[in-house]
C-alpha cells in the first residue's frame, strides 16, 4: 500500500532523521523532541520523500553527528559537500529547516519534482497548530510564537534573552 | 516583661504555622502544574478530529492552580502583618515528592501526568471537612480544618494581648490588588484581625470549601453559590465532574454521581510522562539533563523573586511573570522528550528542584 | 418579488450590526428600559467558547496571517480581505475582491462582518482627537468643522474609555505632555475633566519604545517649510520636541483604585473598573494581557476590548430586566423568550433595504435571513420598530442607504470617504530591541498631531511598532528563508544570524490624515452584487497632495530620529506595490489603516451633511445612522474612540426621541 517499504515505526529511521534534523537546525535532539512534533515532521517528510533518496538523505545521519561532535568545522564543510550542495539532497535540507523552523512545509520545486519524483503532498501548508506554536525561529529569535506562549504582563519591558548559541 | 515574652510566645508559634500554611500551599502547585501541562494541548490537538476536548480539565487545574498562588500571597500577607518572615527558597523546607501532607494525615503528593488517579489524589486534597469546627483542632485531617485551627489560634492571640500587639507588621510589605491582579480573587492586604480573617476565609472558601459548613451531607444539594454558573461549584465537585466525564446540575444531590451533559475528557492524550521523576532518571543523558536544569534554574529563579516579593522587595513580582510563563513552556517540552534504558515509554518531566542561584 | 414574512415582535428601537457602535447603543437603550433587536449580518458567534477557539486555530493554521484570517469569509457576508488589494489600472475597476475598486488609488482598508464586528481584530489604540481636529475648517482653511467641539464630547470620551477599558495616565495623555504645539495655545486647558483619569493604569511601554525615548533625547524637528531637510534646525517657532508616549490603549492592565467618594466622571457609580471576560465560562478570558503579540488579528486571552464585551452586558441587562419583570428571583424561571422581548441579537440577518412612508419616515427594515453559513438560501423578513439605527459601519451604511435610496437632500451621501493612507520605516538598531513581544504597539510620537504647519500639510501620529518588520517585510518568516534559501545557512550559524538580524528589527508606522472629499466615494452599480444579491461596495479612491505632503514631511521626521538614534534605514517602496504614490519626485507606498470614516457626516447644513449632531438623518426623522461614518473629518486618532464617544450621544439623542 505504501510508497515506502520502509516501516512507518521503524525505529532507526527515526532516530536518523531526528539526527540529521539536529545537525541541520542547530538545535539538539533532545529539543526537537521537546517541540513535540518530530513524529508529523517525519510523517510528513517521508510523505513527500521518494524511498531511494529518502535513505540516502538519512544514510549519513551518524556519521555526520559523530564529526560534528570531534569537529564542527570538518563536520559543516561535510553537511555543505552531502547535503546543501547537492542538487538533490540540497532542496530537501532547505525544506526540513524550514520545517523545524517554521512549523510548515516549503514544497520543493517543480524542478526537483521532476527530476526525483512527484508527491501530492508537496504543498504548502502548516503542519498543524502545535507546529506553528513549536517553530524554532521564536526560540531563536529570542521572542514567543506571536498568538501563542504569551510572556506574561510586563514581559516586553524588560531586557530581550541573550543569543543561546 | 512575662507578658512580653508570651507575645513572642504565641507570635513565633503563629508564625511557624503560617510558614507550614505557606509551604503547604507552594507544595500542591507543582502537582498541579504537571497534570495540567502534561495533557497535550487545549482543544484541536489533532486535526482528524476537530472536537476541543480536554479544556475542562485544563481550565480546572489551571484555575486551582492559580488560586493555590494566590492563597501564597494571602499567607505571606498573613506572617508579615504580625512581623514574621515568610520564607519560599529554603532548600531544606521545600517540598520533594512523593510527598505526604497534613502530617501523614492528607493524601499523598505525587508528580503525575494527568490520570484518573492523580484526579483523585486532588480532589481529596481539596476535601471538606465534614464538619469544620470538628476538625479545627491540632489534628486537623483536612486543609480547611489546618486554617481553622491557625484562625483560632490568631483569634485567641489577640484576645490575650492586645490586636494591635500582635498586628505589628509593616504595612508597606503587605501585597495589594494593585501589585498582583488579574487570576485567582482578590487580593487583601492585611493589617488587622478583621482583614486577617476575610483572608483566611478566602483561602478556605476558594477551593478546600470548609464553608460547605453543615450543608456538605449527603442528599443535599451540591453546593454552589446562589446563581446558576456551575463553574463555581467547589474544586472538589470539578474534580468528580472530570472523573465521571459528566457536568454536575445545580438539582444534583450530594452523595451521588453527577448527571449533566458530557463534559469530553480523554485520557490518551496525555504526555507519558514518568511518575515522580528524579535527577537519576536522566543520568547519560545530557541533552535530557540540560532541558531539566534550565527548568530548575528558572524554578528558583522564581522561588527566590518570590521569596523577595514577600520579603519587602515588591517590585520583584513583576520581574517573576515572565519566569512563571516560561516554565509551562519548559516542563510541556521536558515532557515529550523520550527518555531511554530503563525509562523507555515514557518521557522526562519537571522535578521542581531548587537549585540555589548566585544571584540571591 | 417575493413578499416578505412579517416579524411579529416590535421593539423600541433596531439596530442595524453588532459591532462596537451598534453595542454601545444597545447597552444604552437597554439601561434606558428600551426594547433592542439587533441584526448582525455575520453567521459565527465567538462570544461561544467553543467558537472562539475554532478563530484561534484557524489563525495558527492560516498561511497568511491577515487581520481577517482567523475569521469566516462566508459568500452570504463577504469582508474586504487585504490579500485581495492590487492596483487599479487604467479605467478598468478592479474586482478581485469583495470591494469593486475603481481607483485611481486602490483602498487598503478592510473590515470583519461577524458578531463583535471589527474589534475582533482592530489593535486597541484609543486616543482622543484633538480641540483642532474640530475646527479644520475655521482655524486651517482646510476640510470642515464639526457641528460639535471637543468640549461638547469630553464627557462622553469619558464614556467610552470607561465602556471600552482603556489603560493609560490621563497626565500623560494631555496634548502638552505629547509634546504637540497646538495650533492655539487654549487648547491644553481642560482636556481632561479634572477629577478624570482613565480606568487602568498605563501599561509598561516595550524595551523598543525605551530605545527611543533615549535615543530621541533633545531631538528638535522643525515643522515649517514645504520639505523638511532633515537637518537639525537650530530655532524657530515651529520647532517640535518630539517625544515617546505611552499609547492608550483597549486592553486590560491594572484597574485603577478610586479614592472613597470619588468619582471619575458624572453618572460613574465610583466603584473601579472591573475587567470583563466576553466568553462565558472560562473565567480567564479577559484577564490582564499577558503579551501575546497578537491583537491583530486576534488576542487568544480577549485581553483586548472587542464588542463581544459590550453585547455580553447588554444581553446581562436584558436577563436582568426579564428577571425582574417576571417577579422571581433566579435565572431558572425566565424563558428564553421573555428575554428575547427585550433584547435579541439575530445574527445570520442582512439588513438589505430600508423602507420608507409617504412622509419619508422608515417603516420598516427588509432583511434576508440565511439558515446555513455559507449558504445562500434565506428567507425575506421585514421588522419594524419605532426608531432605526444603521450601524453597520462607514461603508456598509452607506451602500444599504444608497440602496434604499434615503437621504438625498445632500449629496453627501457615500462620498468624503477617508482613511489614514499607512506608511513604515523601518531599519536595524546597533544592538538587540527585544521585538515580537507584548502588544503590537505600546507606544507612539503624538508630537505632530497638530501644529501651524496643517494649513500646508497633513497632520500625522507615529505608532511605533513591537513586531520588528512584521507588517513590513514579513518577518520572521521572510528572514528564515532568506538565510536558508539564499544565505546558504544552516545550524548554529542561521541560529546565530537569525538572532542578530531580528532581534535588531524596528519599524515605525506613519498614520496621516486625510481631508473629505467629494470624489473619494462609496457608490453602488446594479452590475455589481454578492452571492445574496446584495449591492458590493463600489469604491473611488486617491490619496491628495495635502496627505502626501503629511506623508513626504512623516518620512523625512522618521529619516531624522533614524539619523539621530543610529538606526540603520532599510525602508523601501517598490512601485509595483499596490499604494504606490509619489510626491514631489519620490515615491512612497502606503496600506489601509482599516480607519473607514466620513461617508454620512454629522452637520448642522442639511445641503452638505446626511445626519444632524444627534446622529439623525437630516431626512428621516426616526432613523439615525451611526458610526466612524458620522465622522466630517478623521483626524489623527485612530477612529474608534471617538466613535464610541458618538454612539453614547446618539443614544442619548434616540432616548431623547422615544421620550
Ligand atoms: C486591522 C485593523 C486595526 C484597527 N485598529 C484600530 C485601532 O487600533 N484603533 C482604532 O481606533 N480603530 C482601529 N481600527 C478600526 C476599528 O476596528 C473600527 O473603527 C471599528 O471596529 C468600527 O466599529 P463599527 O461598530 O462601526 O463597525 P464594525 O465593527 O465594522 O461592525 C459593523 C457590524 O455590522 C454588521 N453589518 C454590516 N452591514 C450589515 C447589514 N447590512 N446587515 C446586518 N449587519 C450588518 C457587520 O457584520 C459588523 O458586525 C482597526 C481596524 C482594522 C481593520
Ligand atoms: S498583547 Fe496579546 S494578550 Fe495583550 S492584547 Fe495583544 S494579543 Fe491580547
Amino acid at each position: 500500500m505504501t510508497r515506502h517499504k520502509t516501516d512507518p515505526d521503524m525505529q532507526n529511521d527515526r532516530d536518523e532523521f531526528t539526527a540529521i534534523s539536529a545537525v541541520l537546525t542547530g538545535y539538539s535532539k533532545a529539543e526537537l523532541h521537546a517541540t513535540g512534533c518530530g513524529e508529523d515532521y517525519w510523517h510528513q517528510f517521508r510523505q513527500v520523500t521518494p524511498e531511494p533518496i529518502l535513505h540516502e538523505f538519512l544514510s549519513h545521519a551518524v556519521a555526520l553527528e559523530k564529526t560534528f561532535a570531534n569537529d564542527p568545522e570538518v563536520g559543516a564543510s561535510e553537511v555543505r559537500r552531502i547535503y546543501l550542495s547537492s542538487d538533490r539532497l540540497g532542496p530537501l535540507a532547505r525544506s526540513l529547516i524550514q520545517l523545524w523552523y517554521l512549523g510548515q512545509w516549503v514544497p520543493l520545486s517543480q524542478d526537483w519534482c521532476r527530476k526525483y519524483g512527484v508527491s501530492r503532498f508537496n504543498v504548502s501548508k502548516i503542519i498543524s497548530t502545535r507546529a506553528y506554536k513549536e517553530g524554532l525561529v521564536w526560540d531563536a529569535i529570542g521572542a514567543h510564537p506571536v498568538g501563542a506562549k504569551p510572556q506574561g504582563y510586563g514581559a516586553w519591558a524588560m531586557e530581550p534573552p541573550r543569543r543561546r548559541v | 516583661m512575662t507578658k512580653d515574652k508570651n507575645i513572642e510566645r504565641d507570635r513565633a508559634e503563629l508564625g511557624a504555622l503560617l510558614q507550614k500554611a505557606l509551604m503547604l500551599e507552594l507544595s500542591t502547585i507543582p502537582p498541579y502544574a504537571t497534570a495540567c501541562y502534561s495533557i497535550k494541548e487545549q482543544g484541536q490537538y489533532d486535526r482528524s478530529s476537530p472536537e476541543i476536548v480536554n479544556a475542562e480539565p485544563i481550565e480546572v487545574i489551571r484555575q486551582v492552580m492559580v488560586e493555590e498562588m494566590l492563597h501564597m500571597v494571602l499567607v505571606a500577607n498573613l506572617m508579615n502583618a504580625i512581623g514574621c518572615r515568610p520564607v519560599v527558597n529554603d532548600p531544606k523546607q521545600l517540598p520533594s515528592y512523593p510527598m505526604p501532607i497534613l502530617d501523614g494525615k492528607g493524601p499523598v503528593l505525587h508528580l503525575r501526568r494527568f490520570t484518573p488517579d492523580q484526579i483523585k489524589c486532588f480532589r481529596e486534597v481539596e476535601r471538606a471537612p465534614k464538619d469544620p469546627a470538628s476538625d479545627a483542632h491540632a489534628d486537623y485531617e483536612t486543609i480547611g480544618g489546618f486554617y481553622l485551627y491557625v484562625l483560632g489560634k490568631l483569634e485567641k492571640a489577640c484576645a490575650d494581648h492586645e490586636e494591635q500587639k500582635i498586628f505589628v507588621g509593616d504595612a508597606a510589605r503587605q501585597i495589594d490588588p494593585g501589585d498582583y491582579y488579574g487570576a485567582g480573587g482578590d487580593v487583601i492586604a492585611v493589617h488587622n484581625l478583621a482583614t486577617a480573617r476575610t483572608a483566611i476565609k478566602e483561602i478556605m472558601d476558594e477551593g478546600e470549601g470548609a464553608a460547605l459548613g453543615q450543608r456538605a451531607c449527603d442528599n443535599d444539594l451540591i453546593p454552589a453559590p446562589e446563581g446558576e454558573d456551575r463553574w463555581d461549584i467547589a474544586h472538589f465537585f470539578k474534580f468528580d465532574e472530570i472523573l465521571h466525564s459528566r457536568y454536575y446540575l445545580p438539582t444534583d444531590r450530594l452523595g451521588e454521581p453527577p448527571s449533566g451533559g458530557d463534559l469530553v475528557v480523554d485520557w490518551t492524550a496525555v504526555w507519558p510522562m514518568k511518575d515522580d521523576p528524579n535527577a537519576a532518571d536522566y543520568t547519560g543523558l545530557p541533552e535530557v539533563q540540560e532541558l531539566s536544569d534550565r527548568f530548575n534554574r528558572s524554578y528558583s529563579e522564581l522561588l527566590d523573586g518570590l521569596n523577595a516579593t514577600f520579603n519587602g522587595d515588591k517590585p520583584a513580582l513583576a520581574r517573576v511573570v515572565p519566569v512563571m510563563f516560561s516554565l509551562k513552556d519548559q516542563a510541556q517540552h521536558l515532557m515529550r522528550v523520550p527518555l531511554t534504558g530503563k525509562g523507555r515509554g515514557t518521557t522526562a518531566g519537571p522535578l521542581w528542584r531548587y537549585v540555589p542561584t548566585t544571584k540571591s | 418579488m417575493v413578499q416578505p414574512l412579517e416579524d411579529e415582535r416590535e421593539y423600541d428601537v433596531v439596530i442595524i450590526g453588532a459591532g462596537i457602535a451598534g453595542a454601545i447603543l444597545a447597552k444604552q437603550l437597554l439601561a434606558k428600559g428600551r426594547t433592542v433587536l439587533m441584526l448582525e449580518a455575520g453567521a459565527d458567534h465567538g462570544q461561544d467558547w467553543q467558537t472562539y477557539r475554532e478563530y484561534l486555530d484557524k489563525f495558527y493554521l492560516s498561511l497568511a496571517k491577515t487581520p481577517n484570517s482567523p475569521y469566516p469569509n462566508l459568500p452570504t457576508v463577504p469582508s474586504p480581505e487585504v490579500l485581495d488589494i492590487t492596483p487599479v489600472r487604467g479605467t478598468v475597476p478592479d474586482t478581485n475582491g469583495y470591494f469593486v475598486q475603481r481607483g485611481p488609488m486602490p483602498f487598503g482598508s478592510n473590515y470583519l462582518r461577524a458578531y463583535g464586528g471589527t474589534t475582533l481584530h482592530w489593535l486597541g489604540t484609543s486616543l482622543r482627537m484633538l480641540p483642532a481636529d474640530f475646527e479644520m475648517a475655521s482655524r486651517f482653511g482646510k476640510g470642515v468643522d464639526w457641528p460639535v467641539g471637543y468640549t461638547e464630547l469630553r464627557p462622553y470620551y469619558e464614556k467610552a474609555e470607561w465602556e471600552i477599558g482603556v489603560s493609560a495616565e490621563a497626565a500623560e495623555q494631555t496634548p502638552q505632555a505629547l509634546g504637540i504645539r497646538t495650533s492655539e495655545a487654549g487648547d491644553n486647558k481642560a482636556y481632561f475633566a479634572k477629577e478624570y483619569d482613565y480606568p487602568m493604569h498605563a501599561l509598561p511601554i516595550s524595551y523598543c519604545d525605551r530605545y527611543f525615548v533615549k535615543g530621541m533625547q533633545g531631538l528638535r524637528i522643525s515643522t515649517s517649510g514645504q520639505r523638511d531637510p532633515g537637518g537639525v534646525p537650530e530655532k524657530g517657532e515651529d520647532i517640535v520636541e518630539p517625544k515617546v508616549s505611552n499609547t492608550p490603549q483597549g486592553r486590560n492592565s491594572i484597574p485603577r483604585a478610586i479614592a472613597k467618594g470619588a468619582k471619575p466622571f458624572s453618572g460613574h457609580d465610583g466603584t473601579p473598573f472591573k475587567p470583563r471576560g466576553a466568553t462565558g465560562a472560562f473565567a480567564f478570558m479577559g484577564q490582564r494581557c499577558e503579551g501575546n503579540t497578537n491583537c491583530i488579528p486576534i488576542c487568544p486571552i480577549q485581553a483586548k476590548y472587542n464588542a463581544m464585551k459590550t453585547l455580553a452586558d447588554a444581553e446581562a441587562l436584558g436577563k436582568s430586566r426579564a428577571e425582574k419583570k417576571s417577579g422571581g428571583k433566579g435565572a431558572a424561571t425566565v424563558r428564553d423568550d421573555d428575554i428575547a422581548k427585550i433584547f435579541k441579537v439575530q445574527t445570520q440577518s442582512i439588513a438589505s433595504r430600508v423602507e420608507l412612508d409617504e412622509n419619508n419616515r422608515v417603516s420598516g427594515i427588509i432583511y434576508k435571513r440565511y439558515a446555513f453559513p455559507g449558504v445562500t438560501q434565506y428567507e425575506l423578513r421585514r421588522v419594524r420598530a419605532k426608531k432605526y439605527v444603521l450601524a453597520g459601519g462607514a461603508v456598509e451604511n452607506a451602500t444599504l442607504a444608497l440602496a434604499s435610496g434615503l437621504c438625498q437632500s445632500s449629496q453627501a451621501l457615500g462620498r468624503n470617504l477617508m482613511d489614514h493612507p499607512y506608511m513604515m520605516a523601518w531599519g536595524l538598531a546597533e544592538h538587540p530591541v527585544g521585538p515580537f513581544r507584548g502588544p503590537q504597539s505600546t507606544a507612539g510620537i503624538e508630537s505632530f498631531r497638530d501644529g501651524r504647519f496643517r494649513d500646508q500639510k497633513a497632520a500625522f501620529r507615529l505608532e511605533l511598532g513591537n513586531t520588528g518588520w512584521d507588517f513590513a517585510a514579513g518577518a520572521p518568516y521572510s528572514n528564515v528563508s532568506q538565510l536558508v534559501e539564499g544565505e546558504n545557512l544552516f545550524g548554529p550559524g542561521l541560529r546565530r544570524k537569525l538572532y542578530d538580524d531580528v532581534q535588531r528589527q524596528v519599524r515605525i508606522g506613519i498614520l496621516v490624515e486625510q481631508l473629505p472629499k467629494a470624489s473619494n466615494r462609496v457608490s453602488i452599480d446594479s452590475a455589481y452584487r454578492d452571492a445574496m444579491g446584495e449591492y458590493r461596495p463600489v469604491i473611488s479612491y486617491d490619496v491628495d497632495d495635502y496627505s502626501r505632503a503629511g506623508l513626504a514631511m512623516a518620512h523625512e521626521i522618521c529619516m531624522t530620529i533614524f539619523r539621530r538614534i543610529g538606526i540603520r534605514n532599510h525602508t523601501s517602496y517598490n512601485p509595483s506595490d499596490a499604494g504606490y504614490l509619489t510626491y514631489d519626485g519620490n515615491g512612497y507606498s502606503v496600506f489601509g489603516a482599516g480607519h473607514l470614516v466620513g461617508t454620512h457626516r454629522m452637520g448642522n447644513d442639511r445641503q452638505t451633511s446626511v445626519t444632524d449632531a444627534g446622529m439623525r438623518t437630516h431626512d428621516h426623522d426616526n432613523l439615525w445612522m451611526v458610526g466612524c461614518g458620522s465622522m466630517p473629518t478623521i483626524a489623527t486618532s485612530n477612529p474608534t474612540l471617538t466613535l464610541a464617544a458618538l454612539a453614547f450621544k446618539a443614544a442619548d439623542a434616540i432616548e431623547k426621541a422615544l421620550k
